[in-house]
């Protein structure tokens, strides 16, 4: 006998030899009328700009017929309840909301959303409770490889799933757009000594050479760095006109003014982590013109509201009605994640049947506010990949400056709304 | 027998104490005595091991001890009272005299010897030291070392802060200290207290030793001239 | 007195049959939080060591949970042999910070935690910054394995109090409380200063690691950035102060006040936060020996006296 198992059957028969396993007291599904929802996102704290739009989004769902009037499952009505958590954008208090949501509001499904920070402590309490999860805004190698007991030999989750897409999508967006500028074919790369950093560093190099690229890497540098004066004469000294990195904004803030200051303008800056939401490019005012990156939602996505059929426009519209602020990519994320809820109790016999509702969410495959979603064709079990298209800060009507799509490489289905214009001309 | 052997000390930059020497034998009292600043406390503190020496060596017994931890001279039987009773503030008052049987030696000294002692003792036993006053805190820190069942007694500064009446009833205790064999070295700024004890004094000036021998050796104006270092300039 | 705490230990050993996981939940947090504050009053209260980066060793029986687990060995199985391992961890480090003290000590203990911290960030193959899940429980029904932790959490906290009170009462207690109060002068009455504070450090470590690992157990999730966090030595100073430094029940008391403003004010959100500061000042001004050392008697006396 291996000595785990060993192990493992001498505490499972100790504890079974007093007869504990069996009366204790459980707490699970309740078989109400009810089916309960539970929405976890970092509200407050350092990524609290990712859930800036969630509780719009929230209140939308709440009113939408398919919501507010009950869901039919199994030829029974039920009424929906959403129980909505803050992280405080603390992984401890992820867990914590997530044993809340399934101990104390008996949650038939809980929905979580930004960062592998809140979707990875979350989906782990769901897997080892048995309550259904889905998350989005997260990597998926990020959410699959960093829950698992041994990340060489994954195996597929049976409760959590999720929507996203990969850092492969990063090349697929990215290089397709430096083609398109006349350049001297030598990227640089700003990576900080950090999970993500150190991430890209690894998975980048491989990328720019198979599309005929010199990698030029600035070195790895500590988050907080305030003098990037050696890094930027690097790049320079090199001709790099294309420009990646994955810093945290403060950072990319203070390095994107000193290369302003120091010459160093590269044709085409393609940035990943930093200026995803329009508050990102408050800091850096006019530089932030022409800085290109990747969208995985916008309004000018053609999809539509598997609720009720409205549009992706007039969803940005009404959020910027109701809060006179810029409309942001997790709209429709979070969004999605109510839809893919509403489809699986829908589909299946009986709601609190938790194990059926995880094995629809495994096979689920529609198309909603965030395109099609197909969870049969995933790189890894549980997982659907959403193709981001590439973008552009340009000056806008309402706002300083806004999210135009110069490139849909990876998904064609979207319409370019402007030219690929140089970063610096 | 202790014994010190051309002992330095400094304070940083300053030398405290200058090649001092001095032997103690049991059935003695050697009384240090000196202005303030003289050397005495840091001299008791090398000895003690609180210290550390910059040259010289400290024997006990012919063995180097130098360089050994103070908690380590405590079992060898070398107990320090120290300037200014320091009890443990949070102990009671039976509490501090057990920490001194933390590593006593045998001997003829316990709690009940000391509570002989010093009768009120007994009865507030219970209480936290810092609600003794000055003399009575003394009485505690001289139970402390006591219950270690040292050799030798190194007393620091036992009078200050305290009534003369206190003072003189703290002296009256050495010959009953004495006659267990214990050997004592004083250090003291009341001269007339040391003097009436001693069976050897010892004068420091600014860490040198400026008089040493018996008491009865010396006029009282002899010894206001080491103790003030007047000696030259009355020359 | 005592049996009264023995009775009431038996009777929330019978919370899992009795209330079921939406009791436990909440009292493994208490839990915990009883443990963490008894082994910081070992350092601050009795030995006089205050320090700052006691959250060091969560984190390494956190990860030494998960490293034991990814090991084979059950992780419930694994959780004392995690505290045995921050015991050891300590060990060595005990040295060059215990050459500090005061303030000194404090500093160096919490840059010893976030050059834990660092390390962990840095080291991929134990999850890097994102963090890691707790793996081997797959075999456990979910209920069985919340009663679990709950009876761990429960043995330990008990445990805890028990070996600080045992501790305390001990020659080796009346020696920390004379080194916490005057090392020097203790030293010169014979007490192996340092011996006593490596006990101390290595001890407190061990016991904070077994939290440390409970947590992992409890929350399934562990990542450096919080488990490595120094609001929780900041929580740790705040229980044992406003319940009293240097007694057995003062952490015991703090934990239970803070678990209750806790889950009275958390609503408010960061509201509480400042509320919880304003009654440690006012505390810290009005009964500076801590609410249980101003109103409580001693239940578990630690006080030495001669037997006759």
């Amino acid at each position: 006998m291996e000595r785990r198992t060993l192990l493992k059957g001498l505490g499972l028969s100790a504890l079974a030899a007093t007869g504990c396993s069996t009366s204790i007291r459980g707490s699970g599904a309740t078989g109400t009328d009810t089916i309960v929802i539970g929405f976890v996102s970092p509200q407050t704290g350092p990524l609290a700009g990712f859930a800036s739009g969630d509780a719009f989004v929230v209140d939308t769902i709440r009113k939408t017929q398919a919501f507010a009037g009950g869901i039919t499952s199994g030829g029974r009505k039920y009424t929906v309840e959403i129980v909505v958590k803050d992280t405080q954008s603390d992984p401890n208090r992820a867990s914590q909301v997530a044993r809340e949501l399934i101990l104390q509001n008996h949650a038939d499904m809980i929905v979580t959303s930004s960062t592998p920070e809140t979707t990875n402590p979350v989906a782990t309490v769901c897997e080892a409770q048995g309550v259904p999860c889905v998350s989005a805004v997260v990597p998926w190698q990020a959410w699959y490889f960093a829950r698992q007991a041994d990340p060489a030999k994954p195996k597929p989750f049976t409760y959590t799933t999720m929507f996203f897409f990969g850092v492969e999508q990063f090349g697929g967006c990215f290089v397709p757009m430096w083609e398109r500028v006349p350049n001297s074919k030598a990227v640089a790369g700003m990576f900080p000594n950090d999970a993500d950093g150190n991430a890209f560093r690894g998975a980048w190099p491989d990328i720019i050479k198979d599309a005929g690229y010199t990698w030029v890497d600035g070195g790895s540098y500590t988050n907080g760095t305030t003098d990037y004066s050696s890094m930027i004469s690097k790049f320079k000294e090199e001709d790099c006109e294309i420009f990646i990195n994955a810093p945290i904004p403060p950072d990319f803030n203070t390095m994107w003014k000193q290369a302003a200051q120091q010459g160093f303008k590269p044709r085409l800056a393609t940035v990943a982590k930093v200026l995803l939401f329009p508050a990102d490019t408050v800091a850096l005012g006019d530089l932030v013109n022409n800085i290109a990156t990747d969208s995985w939602w916008g309004p000018y996505m053609p999809y539509t509201s598997s609720l009720d059929g409205s549009t992706a426009k007039a969803l940005a519209d009404a959020y910027q009605t109701a809060s006179g602020k810029q409309w942001l990519q997790t709209l429709g994320s979070t969004y999605s994640l109510f839809e893919v809820a509403h489809q699986a109790f829908t589909a299946v016999d009986a709601p609190h049947d938790r194990k059926a509702v995880a094995a629809l969410l495994q096979k689920m495959s529609y198309a909603g506010i965030s395109g099609p979603l197909d969870w049969t064709k995933g790189p890894v079990p549980g997982v659907a990949i959403q193709q981001p298209v590439g973008v552009q800060w340009k000056k806008g009507t309402d706002f300083p400056y806004e999210m135009v799509v110069v490139d849909n490489s990876l998904n064609p289905a979207v319409p370019v709304g402007a030219d690929l214009t140089p970063t610096n001309p | 027998m202790l014994e010190v052997r051309k002992l330095s000390a400094d304070h940083g930059q300053l030398r405290a104490v200058h090649e001092l020497s001095l032997v103690l034998e049991p059935g003695q009292v050697h009384a240090v005595i000196g202005a303030n600043g003289a050397g005495k406390s840091t001299l008791l503190r090398a000895i003690a091991g609180l210290h550390p020496p910059s040259s010289g060596s400290v024997l006990l017994d012919g063995e180097d001890i130098t360089r050994e931890p103070p908690e380590q001279r405590v079992t060898r039987g070398l107990c320090l009272v120290p300037e200014g009773r320091r009890l443990f503030s949070s102990l009671s008052v039976e509490e501090n005299l057990l920490v001194g049987r933390h590593r006593a030696a045998t001997g003829p000294w316990n709690l009940g010897k000391v509570y002989e002692l010093f009768p009120w003792m007994r009865e507030r036993r219970r209480q936290p030291a810092t609600q003794l006053s000055g003399g009575e805190q003394q009485a505690v820190a001289i139970g402390r070392a006591l219950v270690a069942n040292p050799r030798m007694l190194l007393l620091d500064e036992l009078s200050l802060g305290l009534s003369p009446k206190i003072v003189q009833q703290m002296y009256a205790l050495m010959p009953r200290l004495l006659e267990t064999g214990m050997a004592i070295l004083l250090v003291e700024q009341d001269v007339s207290q040391a003097i009436r004890v001693a069976s050897r004094l010892q004068c420091l000036l600014e860490g040198r030793t400026t008089l040493d021998g018996r008491p009865r050796d010396f006029t009282p104006a002899q010894i206001e001239a080491a103790y003030f270092g007047l000696r030259e300039e009355s020359e | 007195m005592r049996y009264i705490a023995g009775f009431i230990v038996i009777l929330l050993a019978g919370v899992p049959y009795m209330l079921g996981p939406a009791v436990e939940q909440p009292l493994v947090t208490l839990f915990s939080l009883v443990a963490m504050a008894s082994w910081w009053n070992l350092l601050a209260g009795f030995t006089g060591l205050t320090s700052f980066g006691q959250q060091a060793y969560l984190g390494v029986g956190a990860y030494g949970l998960y490293v034991l687990a990814l090991a084979g060995i059950d992780p419930f199985v694994a959780i004392p042999l995690a505290a045995v391992l921050a015991g050891v961890v300590a060990l060595p480090v005990s040295f060059p910070v215990l050459r500090l003290s005061g303030g000194h000590f404090a500093v160096a203990t919490w840059v010893l935690a976030e050059i834990f911290r660092l390390s962990v960030t840095l080291s991929p193959a134990i999850g890097g910054n994102t963090g890691v899940s707790l793996p081997g429980i797959s075999g456990y029904l979910p209920l069985l394995r919340q009663a679990v932790v709950y009876w761990w959490a429960l043995a330990i906290a008990a445990g805890s109090v028990l070996a600080v009170w045992l501790l305390a009462r001990g020659r080796y207690g009346l020696a920390a409380r004379a080194v916490g109060d005057d090392p020097v002068t203790a030293a010169s009455s014979g007490i192996r200063v340092a011996r006593i504070r490596r006990w101390a450090y290595c001890l407190a470590a061990a016991g904070t690691g077994a939290v440390g690992a409970l947590l992992f157990t409890h929350t399934l999730y562990v990542q450096p950035g919080s488990i490595f966090g120094v609001q929780y030595s900041v929580l740790m100073m705040f229980m044992v102060l406003i319940g009293g430094l240097g007694t057995i029940e003062g952490p015991v008391a703090g934990a239970l006040i803070f678990f209750a403003l806790q889950q009275t004010l958390a609503a408010h959100g960061p509201w509480y936060l400042v509320l919880l500061g304003a009654v440690a000042v006012a505390v810290t001004l009005f009964a500076p020996r801590g609410l249980w050392g101003h109103l409580g008697r001693p239940l578990f006396p630690i006080a030495h006296l001669q037997e006759r």
